[in-house]
């Protein structure tokens, strides 16, 4: 830039060169140069100096018509809206006219000194379709704002936004004071040089350098600092990724199986496959009597295969008919029947089919068209009583439906199925009354048809009990009764009554369980006492020198574990009372990692610890084992025994660790179970 | 301590009971704090995922103002809770968490 220093006026100045003037001493070739450079920084001063007028007058003079102004400090609605824009807002806009797409101010909902500026995405109405409130959003937030905006909270919608007019209110407030200082020092100096620019080409001459410095700190001093002032907002927020939890429908085995165990008998087993016993599709009608004043026909009115079906017609039940069966069903059995039940009853409203025996106990279905419900009735001489759950259902009626109900033990259930196989309802009861059945029964109102039924008889007791873990299945000894109800609570399984006259599963050397040495054990079962009489075990393993077992002693639930053979036997053991006709957890816990010790379990809660401070492993301990009695022999707390000991009550879900589960795997189990 | 520039939690809950059975415990780190080794420094919520506020002036906090320019770590810890009956078995409960941060 050419200056020119005058001795007697220090002022800067800058004259249009003369082209026939040349300046005393100067070189001409340098002052060209000299002229060029400055014309450039007097043009930038210019530029500097209008652009800062210009943004000044676009953000001060809006307001001339009611629209005000506000500083934008966040970055939330970039990039139409970036951090330092002033947003001029008006507050005469009828805001029952604003959609998605415009930008608002607002008090915020959450703080309410705050002010947000964000787009309306949303305009939220009443039932009369006027507009309440609006959702908003920042522009580069990935999720709308949490908090609705009620519409007495609008204070505008913008106008006019400027980007950038309000950076020096924002490094004011971020307290950016180096950048601040230094743009109001290169503002004031082009704010100088351009009032003197100005100055020499109004008047030919030069402006004071005071003057200029003065006007020009003013002006921006006036635009830092003296701009209408806003709240400032940054709402920023961001959205994990949805996060999905479901229970497990198998959450008991789940929770097992993580604990991963070494044999679980789950004493679910059913017995041998199911065998028919008979059949008939009403096809050739006959041996069918009637029972009381009933009757029990062949009909071609209605036939679900074929041509023909049974009628069941007459008079209400118990009237109605029978037929022997070609050998008697005992014990467990499936019956399945498809009926068929007009709607606009002739009579009474309820299907009633069943299996009986030459006094006519056994057991009936119960599906009523008129309370709509089912349910099992136990027949004594013909006469029914409701056992069980009462279920809701609208049986269907002018169309066939399938019956089946399946009796493991005592343990009943009765489902419904659709003409598609689709399963409507079903039911259960327990009850051990009726055990023999001889023939097949049909009672209920009148008239409903009846088609393709079919009896199987199923195995009374089961030979083997599975191990679903490993194959270390055991062998059923007495005459257990399989398919009893689940000592379990919202569990699918049943489980196994002995009868305390020896039954039991007996269960063969192993390996993987007691065939070698090792340092942990955990043994977990449910069961329910029939009586607290006498000694009755419920599991054991090893023999009289080494093992570990389960067992009752009059009221007292024992756990033990011993190695003789180890050098420890007869001293770790807990005790905890008993009640009968109780559902119960029990679980047995050894570590010999270390320091031995013994913990039992009842209901997930620990009832006691026995420990002992010598180290040593429990061994390998054969002489079998097993679950509901003594197999080979064991180690009560008064002495040696081989006596079976047999428990009489029901046993579930017997499950084995090779590890020491701590308390709260324990209680899960239980947890899972209860 | 004034509210703003403090980082809130809140989320959307649903589901079809899971979620009054579901405790969660939301830890933050301290600053520079990552995922691997992570170490709370201040709790930010503790309790059933279903009590979770729904919107930021309900949203739960660390009382730890945000800095500028600060990284930090957050740990979800959810638990099943032990009175869970059997009977939720096959229930489920789904969450969006949001974060906010707002300031002036």
């Amino acid at each position: 830039m050419r200056v020119v220093a005058e001795p007697s006026d220090p002022t800067l100045a800058w004259s249009p060169p003369d082209p026939g003037t040349e300046l005393p001493g100067s070189d001409p070739v340098p002052e060209a140069r000299a002229s060029v450079r400055e014309l450039i920084a007097r043009f930038a001063a210019l530029f500097w100096t209008f652009s800062i007028v210009w943004f000044t007058f676009f953000a001060l003079v809006p307001a001339l018509v009611g629209w005000a102004p506000t500083v934008v400090t966040s970055g939330s609605m970039e990039p139409s809206v970036g951090a330092g824009t002033v947003v001029h807002i008006d507050d005469g806009v009828d805001l029952q006219t604003v959609g998605p797409g415009a930008i608002i101010t607002y008090r915020d909902p959450a703080i309410a000194e705050m002010r947000v500026t964000h787009r309306v995405v949303q305009a939220i109405t009443d039932d009369n379709g006027t507009v309440v409130g609006f959702r908003t959003k920042g522009d580069a937030n990935t999720t709308i704002d949490s908090m609705a905006v009620p519409i007495e909270d609008v204070e505008g919608v913008a106008r006019l936004v400027l980007p950038y007019a309000g950076m020096p209110k924002l490094w004011a407030e971020n307290g950016n004071w180096l950048v601040l200082g230094s743009f109001v020092v290169i503002t004031a100096l082009a704010g100088v040089v351009a009032l003197d620019t100005l100055y020499g080409f109004v008047t030919g001459s030069t402006m004071s350098r005071r003057r200029g410095r003065g006007s020009a700190i003013a002006l921006v001093l006036a635009l830092a600092l003296g701009a209408p002032s806003s709240e400032a907002v940054l709402a920023a927020a961001t959205d994990d990724s949805r996060n999905d939890f479901e229970m497990s429908s198998s959450w008991y085995l789940d929770s097992i199986d993580r604990d991963t165990p070494v044999a679980h008998w789950r004493l679910d087993d059913v017995g041998t496959p199911a065998t028919t016993v008979f059949t008939d599709d009403f096809e050739a009608f006959a041996g069918y009597n009637t029972y009381g004043a009933g009757n029990f026909v062949s009909s071609n009115a209605q036939a679900r295969s074929g041509t023909r079906s049974g009628l069941k017609t007459g008079n209400n039940d118990p009237n109605g008919g029978w037929k022997l069966l070609p050998s008697v069903v005992n014990g467990s059995f499936e019956f399945e029947v498809w009926v068929y039940r007009p709607s606009g009853f002739l009579g009474g409203s309820i299907d009633r089919l069943g299996l009986e025996d030459a006094t006519f106990n056994g057991y009936t279905f119960n599906v009523d068209h008129n309370g709509n419900s089912m349910s099992i009735d136990r027949r004594t001489a013909g006469s029914p009583t409701r056992i069980g759950t009462r279920v809701g259902f609208n049986p269907p009626e002018d169309a066939w439906y399938r019956l089946e109900l399946v009796k493991t033990g005592s343990f009943m259930t009765l489902s419904a199925y659709d003409g598609g196989g689709t399963l409507l309802v079903s039911t259960t009861a327990t009850d051990s009354t009726n055990n023999s059945f001889d023939r097949l029964a049909i009672h209920g109102g009148w008239d409903y048809y009846v088609d393709d039924l079919e009896v199987r008889q199923i195995a009374g007791s089961e030979t083997v009990a599975v191990d679903r873990i490993g194959t270390l299945d055991g062998s059923y000894i007495g005459n257990p009764t399989v398919g009893e109800p689940s000592l379990l609570t919202n569990v699918s399984s049943t489980s196994v009554a002995f009868d305390g006259a020896g039954d039991g599963v007996l269960l063969a050397d192993s390996p993987v369980v007691n065939g070698t040495t090792r340092d942990a054990r955990t043994a977990e079962l449910w069961f329910s006492a029939d009586t607290l009489t006498g000694r009755q075990v419920l599991y054991e393993e090893g023999g009289g020198t080494n093992g570990l077992n389960i067992y009752l002693d009059g009221n007292t639930l024992y756990g033990r574990a011993w190695s003789g053979s180890t050098g420890w036997s007869n001293d770790l053991q807990v005790t905890a009372t008993a009640t009968a006709a109780t559902v119960t957890h029990v679980a047995v816990v050894l570590d010999a990692t270390g320091a031995r010790s013994l913990t039992m379990y009842v209901n997930g809660v620990a009832v006691g610890t026995s420990t002992k401070t010598d180290a040593a492993a429990w061994n390998a301990h054969s002489d079998d084992g097993a679950i509901g009695r003594v197999n080979g022999g064991t180690e009560f707390h008064d002495g040696n025994s081989s006596t079976a000991f047999p428990f009489a009550g029901r046993v579930d879900e017997v499950v084995l660790f090779n590890s020491a589960l701590g308390a709260q795997r324990i209680a899960n189990h239980y947890r899972a179970g209860a | 301590m004034n509210d703003q520039r403090l980082v809130k939690l809140y989320g959307v809950i649903g589901g079809t009971g899971l979620e009054n059975d579901l405790d969660l415990r939301v830890d933050r780190s301290a600053a520079g704090g990552t995922c691997a080794g992570f170490s709370s420094a201040a709790n930010v919520y503790t309790g059933l995922l279903s009590d979770l506020g729904a919107d930021y002036a309900n949203g739960a906090s660390s009382l730890v103002p945000l800095t500028t320019s600060e990284t930090v770590a957050y740990e979800f810890t959810v638990t099943l809770d032990p009175n869970t009956d059997t009977a939720e078995q096959g229930n489920t409960a789904t969450a969006d968490f949001f974060w906010e941060v707002r300031t002036a």
